[in-house]
């Protein structure tokens, strides 16, 4: 009996080998990124998905897109919706909405698990897929409940086939799929027409090199995305934030360490030198060490790694016309691409280096998880006693005056959905309260009624504690006051 | 070149495993939880609060804790604040004056001293002078949101298991994860210009550059 396994049957066994460890640790990535969906504090941004998603009906998203003059576009909150009504029974209140982040990232690692792993082997796929589940900012987005895990997973599957393309410029399925992705990808966030830009860029500029007969099909597919974008843009008044004058519009200043800070800070000594190491090496062992199989491969991997940061850079240039245009985590849409990168050079460089990089992720991917499990449930201390406080005190129709800035009103009522909300300038007559139940959130923005109206309408208040939903912005945190209207005397 | 190389490789590998037995340290603190607080009964002159505590480390920066009083009402008087080793020796102390220290906010002085790591200790606060709007101290029993191990505090005569809200800074060796991604970077550094030289010198040889 020969006991030793042939070749094949190792190529088998090692494969399955791969297979089981690739599959662990998007089990292990899932169930870290479940210990944190059970967080009942969210963010404003988040308070807007959710009331979008569940307080409007398809049509009526669209339309509040159309009606906030904002630069919001509809597909994420259309999707949320469904998911909501599907899976919204499990969990808490905002439990479905963070799965459905969840399954954005997930998308992404079955993507490392299946294209990426054939097109790039096991190194690269077991990289980046611990990358996209676990690194810092983007398990943050994997909870988080806004489009970024998804627009993460779109733009990495638009370059992944704008690669697959140079390859067989022919194959009319990649360019219809990769086609499609674009259009979603632009629907559910603006800014990543810019990651596109850099994808379509790589495809344009490999094909002139090794196909050019195919070079029309990228201006055709280009153009053709963007003819839908825009005509919503006009549609929805997204033009109205550029300031032609320039006027009004606060160039942002560049901050090559605030955007590190943002992909690889953690609580964790020396995060930037590391970070700086991470990259440089990825752009420097791309450029001059790594050992490219196939065509369009070295530019491909370069492009992935850099387009993040000319994105910034671009933003940056945008802003001086709309400062309103760009916020720093509208880079998010290339990060998955920017690990895709990096997961593609390292290997191709050396072992050892791999390895290096890989202790780097490990080190970085453990410290974020635990940081946001800190930022996740120490850091919203008011919430149980807000709950119960809610459950037990208050009743449907009672009105809650606030001061904090009037946006909150989206927040307080993912909470409070059987409440009125009324801003303190938007009280109109207060003879109108008299009588009811009126509670008044006192947060940092003290301002109450002038003396003069407590003693014409005889309005007193009584403490009943500290509340709040998360601290933020003293906004989401305040004094709670019962109040009794009594109205004007004779009235 | 080839030994060049070499030698570079080995210095990276000793470089890399270097950070695992180098003591790099970095200031940090540890601090209680922020739900389920609850208070002293107010300290009257020359009654005290002490928290029991095992040192997590061998040294101890700053020692601040919480206290609650009437911030509408004036404040005056001092309060005594004292560090106790596991033999009852007093190893720090300093009077804190109590206009000086914020409602509900973490206080405490720069204490400074080495401690041995895994022994008991205490810090002990006491009013010496403070008549009017005496001060609550503000202690947690829930497990989950103390940050002391073996704590415990002592008020009123009683000991309950629990924690006065504390901060400990301490200068803390880096952690596992944390030295693992500097030796990491260390490594990718290192062995990237190992590979630096390879490519080198084989595109020497491919141009028939003897070495």
């Amino acid at each position: 009996m020969n006991a030793k396994p042939g070749k094949r049957e190792m190529t088998i066994r090692t494969r399955l080998l791969w297979t089981a460890v690739l599959c662990a640790v998007m089990l292990v990535s899932v169930l870290l990124m479940l210990t944190l969906c059970a967080d009942e504090g969210i963010d404003y941004d988040e308070s807007y998905s959710f009331r979008s998603a569940r307080d409007f009906t398809q049509l009526g998203i669209i339309q509040k897109m159309i009606d906030d003059y904002d630069t919001d576009v509809p597909l994420y909150y259309c999707v949320l919706r469904v998911w909501i009504r599907l899976f919204g029974k499990i969990g808490h209140r905002f439990f479905a909405a963070r799965l459905f982040s969840v399954a954005g990232t997930i998308a992404s690692m079955v993507l490392g698990l299946t294209v990426v792993r054939r097109l790039w082997g096991n190194y690269t796929a077991l990289f980046f897929m611990i990358a996209t589940g676990l690194a810092p900012a983007m398990l943050h987005v994997s909870v988080n409940i806004r489009m970024y895990s998804w627009t993460n997973f779109l733009m990495t599957a638009c370059a992944v086939l704008a690669f697959c393309i140079v390859q067989r410029p022919e194959s009319t399925k990649c360019w219809v799929l990769l086609w499609v992705l674009t259009i979603a990808a632009f629907f559910s966030h603006y800014f990543t027409v810019f990651a596109c830009l850099a994808i379509y860029l790589y495809l344009l500029a490999a094909l002139f090199v090794y196909e050019r007969k195919a070079v029309w099909k990228v201006f055709v597919c280009g153009s053709t995305t963007l003819i839908p974008l825009l005509a919503w843009m006009v549609v929805s008044g997204f033009f109205h934030f550029v300031d032609t004058e320039g006027q009004g519009a606060k160039r942002k200043a560049p901050d090559i360490s605030g955007l590190l800070s943002y992909l690889f800070k953690t609580d964790m000594r020396f995060w930037l030198p590391i970070a700086v190491t991470l990259v440089a090496v990825a752009l420097i062992g791309g450029l001059f060490l790594m050992k490219a199989d196939r065509r369009g491969e070295k530019g491909f991997a370069l492009t992935c790694v850099s387009a993040i940061f000319v994105i910034y850079l671009t933003a940056l240039l945008l802003s001086s016309f709309a400062s309103h245009f760009f916020t720093a985590r509208h880079i998010m849409h290339a990060a998955g691409m920017m690990w895709l990168g990096i997961a593609i050079i390292l290997p191709r460089i050396d072992r050892w280096v791999y390895l290096s990089g890989a202790a780097v992720l490990a080190g970085m991917c453990y410290t974020n998880y635990r940081d946001e499990y800190e930022l996740a449930y120490r850091d919203t201390p008011y919430l149980e006693d807000t709950k119960i406080f809610i459950e037990e005190e208050m009743q449907p129709g009672d009105i809650v005056i606030y001061t904090a800035p009037e946006m909150y009103s989206t927040l307080y009522s993912c909470y409070m959905p059987d409440q009125i909300f009324i801003h303190l300038d938007d009280v109109e007559d207060i003879n109108d309260l008299a009588g009811r139940r009126v509670w008044f959130f006192s947060t940092d923005w003290t301002r109450f009624f002038s003396d003069e109206e407590v003693e014409l309408y005889h309005i007193s208040s009584e403490n009943v504690g500290h509340y709040g939903f998360q601290i933020m912005d003293n906004c989401t945190d305040f004094d709670l006051l019962r109040l009794q209207i009594g109205g004007m005397s004779g009235s | 070149m080839t030994a060049l190389r070499k030698v570079l490789f080995i210095l990276t590998l000793l470089l890399v495993l270097f950070v695992w037995v180098h003591p790099f340290r970095e200031v940090g603190n540890v601090r209680s939880g922020d739900e389920g607080h609850l208070r002293t009964k107010a300290l009257g002159i020359g009654e005290s609060i002490t928290q029991f505590f095992t040192a997590d480390d061998n040294n101890i920066i700053q020692l601040e804790f919480v206290l609650d009083y009437d911030d509408t009402s004036g404040r005056e008087g001092q309060m005594l604040f004292e560090l106790v080793n596991f033999d009852g020796e007093v190893i720090f102390q300093e009077e804190l004056d109590y206009a000086g220290m914020e409602d509900y906010s973490y206080c405490g002085p720069a204490v400074n001293v080495p401690v041995r790591k895994g022994r008991q200790y205490a810090y002990r606060l006491t009013n010496l002078s403070i008549r009017d709007n005496q001060p609550c101290g503000i202690y947690t029993t829930e497990k989950e949101m103390c940050c002391l191990k073996g704590g415990a505090v002592e008020t009123d005569g009683k000991r309950i298991d629990g924690e006065l809200l504390t901060r400990v800074t301490s200068n803390r060796p880096l952690t596992a994860a944390n030295t693992l991604s500097l030796s990491g970077c260390i490594g990718m550094a290192g062995f990237g210009l190992c590979t630096v030289l390879e490519r080198g010198a084989g595109r020497r040889q491919k141009n028939g550059i003897k070495e």
